[in-house]
């Protein structure tokens, strides 16, 4: 993994707009996600949290301001190119390839889809790379679903799935690991599995940046936590930081 | 010249007619239940063949347009029930529903093929064959005046109901917000019965326009059944209009195609038409309306 | 734990290569048997069903592993035949050779075609592929000077491959292709780009977050399948010699749609089943009565109902009780 200098950080936001017909949703924000760091991006409702998201991770094209990952500008870079350069993300809804297996579904996650293959899919009965094999396996292992590798996704549960999403993302090996409200719906042991998995990534050179409304697993987990209000950031800084500032209890109870 | 136009625009706006109308049983379906009911075009051909059977037998015509419009619409109803209905029900696929009306079609073609054997008789209709000359030179068939009489009233008449009744609204929304629709209450089953037996009902209204001033047999469902949803393509599904825009424009170009250019364009004009509108404006001709 | 997922993985590769090879080994052979001992009808049947089953494999994979509703695979078929019977007949091409420029002239149409398409879903897609096939059909029909319109083409050449290739000879050839055409369809299914094509199926948002090009897989997948037609038209054209028209009308789609529902749309292994079943019956192959028509009417209503996942879904319920 290469080391970034840490003012350009792994990923830059740069006075991000945003509006939907009047509403603005995200409003001339700045965020910069540090290498190897785990970082929380927290608010009330409607703060803006999903559209950030949807922003970084390509879903959405700001009104102004510039995205930079590695240094590279992607603010107009399409979903599946991000997602070939480092960036891997989760949903909201756990969006799994219902027909096919876990192993499949995390197959796919660390397969490199850079071409399509087309000579290679048809000439000869192909099998994944070893390399690829072994870290699915271990991305299984990681997540706690390795037992299910044979269960088409369909049959998972709820918790489950969202595991199996999120194992599909870490086994990218990304640079960037966008996480969606990864915690909703999981279990207490799906959720030690899942931030134990998210720190073993974060050892082996991934950022991390988790949308979440779980207090205790985002001060628990996070390093860096970033807190919106009406499309503003308006603080950021280590958990006791924020846990002990004024704008931020002031945001969330109200004046 | 003028003249031409004027006829071209007649007759054109006959066909347009009967393909709007046809667009708008398929409409009245797809917005009710999301499906796309490949056998629309059947009705129309139950309803004039069976008219003619009824006719030779010696009913007179109140009667026979009666019975033949009653059992196309039972017809339509039957298949909902006996075939639609379960389907929906067990959630099966795009694929399965289209390939079950797609058998639909072919039954009862072929059935009539079958019973009424595959001859094209000709169909009478109650106001005659007279053709009326304007001018000297627009001819118009008493039947045209027909066809823009009843094509006109079924238009309103539809729209109507689906504007201001409890039954028609829930047939407009039922597709596009199925969730919703039953939370205030609408029976998805029975709005969809009910949009099939009107699909069925205008179908059958089609096939005593048609049938009159072409032929009835077992095959002539099978063209104006598909220009039907082409037509409604190309007006668009944003509104009950869509329906009638689609059919005029189609049955316009196509007659004039077919008076000015040789005849090799006409046939395949419709399909023509429809992928330029697919290409370039995909929701259709009318312009949606934001609500 | 970690040894227990290597065995399984292992296992499992093995028992889809193994699954793989025994089917093309049996088909090859009872299929070159066929050929070898069987009379001039048999053999004709044999043509045909290897003709038919690259074209129900073909739609299986557009509409069941890709999920695009194609109803233009008729029109592939024909200009895949047409082009092969023009190019030998017209401007003398060796048959051989018009087989790649066939591929390369439908491979073409059906990227223009599957470029907008790609766009749609649904019905939108069905009803524009379906007007694009009757289009073509009309093209045809009326192109009397290059097509022999309605009247079709006759005295198409002979396959010739170090001599004139017919009846039983052309039977192994048949047997061959499909055999191939047959390993590269699994291949294909099998490989990295049959998962991605899956899962775009699937979920084109969570593929285009792995890093899938959405459209380009897509496009792939309705390209892929339009060639495979034009291989059927290349093989049906130099068997019969002879082509018209209604061979690739639009209605055509739908029985090799319904042939794949008996089968199971997406299941591979049922719908070679149920096309073997089915198309050993005349009606499948042309001659078909108002009777006989009727009664495909009947079986296409019954199996939507009664039989939706095909053979597929029956295989399938066998294979979970044997596993239990």
């Amino acid at each position: 993994m290469l080391a970034v200098p840490s003012q350009m950080g792994v990923l830059n936001v740069q006075s991000l707009s945003k509006s939907f017909g009047g509403l603005r949703a995200v409003s001339d924000v700045s965020l910069v996600l540090e290498d190897r760091r785990i970082h929380g991006l927290i608010g009330p409702n409607g703060a803006g949290k999903s559209t950030m998201f949807g922003l970084i991770a390509g879903d959405l094209r700001p009104d102004s301001g510039a995205v930079t990952f590695g240094g590279r500008d992607i603010t107009t870079m399409p979903v599946h190119e991000r997602a070939r350069i480092g960036m891997a993300r989760t949903f909201q809804i756990a969006n799994v390839f219902e027909s096919m297996t876990v192993w499949d579904n995390v197959l796919i996650g660390a397969e490199r889809h850079d071409n399509l293959g087309i000579a290679r899919s048809i000439l000869w009965h192909s099998s994944p790379a070893p390399s690829v094999a072994a870290r699915v396996r271990e991305t299984l292992d990681l997540v706690g679903i390795a037992e299910l590798a044979d269960v088409p996704a369909s049959f998972m549960t709820f918790g489950q799935q969202r595991l199996l999403a999120a194992a599909r993302a870490m086994a990218a090996k990304p640079k960037l690991l966008l996480l969606d409200e990864p915690a909703a719906g999981l279990s207490g042991p799906e959720i030690e599995a899942l931030t134990s998995a998210i720190r073993h990534l974060r050892s082996n050179g991934t950022t991390v940046i988790v949308v979440e409304h779980n207090m205790k697993l985002v001060m628990g987990l996070c390093e860096h936590i970033a807190v919106m209000n009406l499309g503003k950031k308006i603080a950021e800084g280590s958990p006791s930081e924020i846990k002990n500032s004024r704008a931020v209890s002031e945001a969330y109870l109200g004046r | 010249m003028t003249a031409s136009i004027i006829q071209v625009l007649l007759s054109g706006a006959q066909a347009g007619i009967i393909y709007g109308l046809l667009a708008l049983s398929y409409y009245v379906i797809l917005s009710a239940s999301n499906i796309l009911n490949f056998a629309q075009g059947e009705w129309m051909m139950i309803a004039a063949v069976s008219g003619a059977v009824l006719i030779a037998s010696g009913l007179p015509y109140p009667l026979t347009i009666l019975l033949s419009v009653v059992i196309a619409t039972t017809l339509a109803v039957t298949a909902e029930r006996l075939i639609v209905r379960p389907l929906e029900q067990r959630g099966a696929s795009l694929t399965v529903v289209i390939l079950a009306l797609f058998g639909v079609m072919i039954v009862v073609r072929y059935s009539t093929a079958l019973f009424f054997g595959r001859q094209e008789e000709p169909l009478e209709g109650p106001f005659g064959n007279e053709v009326l000359a304007v001018g000297d030179s627009i001819f118009l068939p008493v039947q045209s005046l027909v066809v823009y009489a009843i094509g006109a009233a079924t238009f309103v008449g539809v729209n109507l109901f689906l504007r201001h009744t409890w039954l028609g609204r829930g047939l407009r929304v039922a597709a596009i917000d199925s969730y919703g629709a039953q939370v205030i209450g609408i029976d998805l089953n029975r709005v969809r019965l009910v949009a099939f037996g009107l699909g069925g009902l205008i179908s059958a209204i089609v096939g005593w326009l048609y049938g009159p001033l072409y032929a009835a047999g077992y095959l002539i469902g099978a063209t104006p059944g598909i220009k039907g949803f082409i037509a409604l393509f190309i007006g668009g599904m944003a509104s009950p209009w869509g329906a009638l825009v689609g059919g005029l424009f189609l049955g316009i170009t196509e007659v004039t195609a077919s008076r000015f250019l040789p005849s090799i364009y006409a046939e395949g004009l419709a399909f023509f038409i429809l992928i330029l509108v697919f290409l370039f404006r995909p929701t259709g001709l009318l312009r949606r309306r934001t609500s | 734990m970690t040894t227990a997922t290597v065995i399984t993985k292992k296992e499992r590769d093995w028992h889809r290569v193994g699954t793989t090879l025994l089917w093309a080994l049996t088909m090859l052979v009872i299929g070159l048997a066929a050929a070898l001992f069987g009379n001039s009808y048999q053999v004709t049947l044999l043509v045909n069903l290897a003709v038919t089953l690259i074209l129900t494999l073909s739609l299986n994979f557009v509409v069941g592993y890709s999920g695009q509703f194609s109803l233009a695979h008729a029109a592939f078929f024909g200009v895949g035949a047409y082009t092969s019977a023009v190019l030998s007949k017209t401007l003398g091409v060796p048959p051989i050779l018009a087989l790649p420029i066939a591929l390369i002239v439908v491979a073409t149409l059906s990227t223009i075609v599957g470029i907008p398409a790609a766009r749609f879903h649904g019905y939108y897609l069905a009803v524009a592929t379906l007007a694009f096939s009757i289009l073509i059909e009309i093209i045809v029909r009326q192109s009397p000077s290059v097509t022999g319109g309605a009247y079709g083409l006759q005295q198409i050449p002979y396959l010739d491959l170090f001599g004139r290739i017919e009846g039983h000879a052309y039977g192994i050839v048949a047997v061959v292709v499909f055999v191939v055409f047959f390993l590269a369809h699994n291949n294909l299914l099998r490989s990295r780009l049959g998962r991605a094509i899956t899962a775009v199926r699937d979920n084109p948002a969570a593929s285009a977050a792995a890093g899938i090009n959405v459209m380009h897989t897509r496009l792939f997948g309705f390209v892929i399948s339009a060639t495979a037609a034009a291989l059927a038209g290349w093989l049906h054209a130099f068997y019969h010699r002879a082509l018209n028209p209604m061979l690739f009308s639009a209605e055509w789609t739908f029985i090799w749609l319904f042939m794949v529902l008996v089968g199971g749309i997406g299941h591979w292994q049922g719908v070679v089943l149920g096309t073997v079943l089915l198309a050993i019956l005349p009606e499948f192959l042309g001659f078909a009565t108002d009777q006989t028509i009727l009664m495909v009417g009947v079986l296409m209503i019954a199996a939507a109902l009664f039989a939706p996942r095909g053979l597929g879904g029956f295989l399938d319920r066998i294979a979970a009780k044997m596993r239990s």
